[in-house]
Order: structure tokens, then C-alpha cells, then sequence
């Protein structure tokens, strides 16, 4: 993967996180709710999961 | 000679160990760890991924799959136990059979392994597979790609 795709997978997650606000159902972001809106959007061509987002600093609860 | 010995041995005073006069000291302690085994692992249509964990030694293991497309299923590996029961796939309820609910972070599909495959609740809760460490597949029947995590529960009784 290269670095430029790299960074428009990490701003695309980051877009889901700061988009994101507390319902009933889902009260916090977890990082499955993260890949899950992530992978909604048809675009995880690569099938980054939560250990990929840790890694570029994602921190939220499994 | 033998029987005389035996009956006095029978009517000698006891002294009961959990008597009101002599109470035993029990503690019963529960304990719960939950653990997570994948985390938002991407799995592509009409694959599966595995996963195995090791045994702590607890009373019963319970698995909680979270996954956001449908049909899916797990299939348990409680090996060596399966081997020994013939069951390869044993949960309560049945997740190996084809799942056409999704289950998110917040309420996942839960269910306990078991070391046959049992009916009801109450064989699943008098059969808990216990002794060894598990593996799983997970299968994304679906036409698109899924999120899954999987933690399991952990009780000591």
C-alpha cells in the first residue's frame, strides 16, 4: 500500500469518527462501528480491519 | 475379624465438617474476563477467517460475535473434546447453521460452547465445554464484505 493511499484511508476513518454522535443504540464508537461505516462505503479495496486502524491511531474500545 | 473391624468403624462418632458446630470455611467466587479474539477484522464475501484461544481454566466460555452482514456462521473446533464427543460445531444456540441476523458491537449474537450439541438451555448449562482451548471459523456467506469482532467470556464458577 502506498503511503498516499495509506493517508486517504486515515483521513476517511477520521471522517467517521468526528461524524460520529451517540444514539441509543450505538452510545460510543467502537472500532467495530468504525470498519463497519468504513466498509459501508464500498471503498476497503485493501480489507483494513481494527488492527490496521490501531496501528494508525485509532483508539477505541473492540 | 474383618466385619466386626468394619462395624465399629461405621458407628464411631463423626464429626460433621460442615456442621453448624464446625463450619466450613467456603468462599464461592465468580469471576468473568472478557477477551477480544478479533477486532473489526474485514472478512471478504463468501470467506471465512479462524481464530483459536487457550484455556485458563474456567467453567464455561461463552463466545459474542459482532457482525454487520448476513448469512453468516461460526463453527467451533473444541478440540480435544470434540474428537471425543464427535461434535465439531457445538454451541447453544447453533451458530453454525446459516445466521441470517446481523449483531452489532453493542447487542452481539451470544452463545455458549458446548461439548455436544444440545437442545435446550438446560443441557447447554450442564454441558459446558471445559478442559481445553477453542478455534472457530467464521464464514461471511454474504455478497459483500463484513465486519466481525469476536470476544469471549470467561467464568469461573
Amino acid at each position: 500500500m502506498t503511503a498516499e493511499r495509506e493517508q486517504q484511508i486515515v483521513s476517511a476513518l477520521r471522517a467517521i469518527v468526528d461524524a460520529f454522535e451517540p444514539t441509543g443504540d450505538v452510545p460510543e464508537l467502537t472500532m467495530w462501528d468504525l470498519i463497519s461505516r468504513y466498509n459501508a462505503t464500498r471503498q476497503n479495496a485493501e480489507l483494513i480491519g481494527g488492527d490496521w486502524a490501531a496501528e494508525h491511531g485509532f483508539d477505541l474500545p473492540a | 475379624m474383618a466385619d466386626i473391624m468394619l462395624g465399629q468403624l461405621l458407628h464411631r462418632p463423626t464429626i460433621d465438617p460442615i456442621s453448624g458446630d464446625s463450619p466450613l470455611p467456603v468462599q464461592r467466587l465468580t469471576q468473568v474476563a472478557v477477551e477480544t479474539i478479533v477486532n473489526a477484522q474485514t472478512i471478504a464475501a463468501g470467506t471465512y477467517i479462524t481464530a483459536s484461544w487457550d484455556y485458563k481454566g474456567e467453567s464455561e466460555t461463552r463466545v459474542a460475535v459482532s457482525i454487520d452482514q448476513q448469512p453468516w456462521s461460526l463453527k467451533i473446533n473444541n478440540f480435544p473434546l470434540s474428537t471425543a464427543v464427535g461434535a465439531t460445531n457445538a454451541t447453544y444456540p447453533n451458530l453454525y447453521g446459516p445466521q441470517t441476523s446481523i449483531a452489532s458491537a453493542a447487542y452481539p449474537a451470544s452463545a455458549t460452547i458446548t461439548r455436544t450439541l444440545c437442545a435446550n438451555l438446560t443441557e447447554a448449562a450442564l454441558n459446558p465445554a471445559v478442559g481445553a482451548g477453542a478455534a472457530c471459523r467464521i464464514s461471511n456467506d454474504a455478497a459483500v464484505a463484513a465486519t466481525c469482532t469476536l470476544k469471549i467470556i470467561r467464568i469461573w464458577r
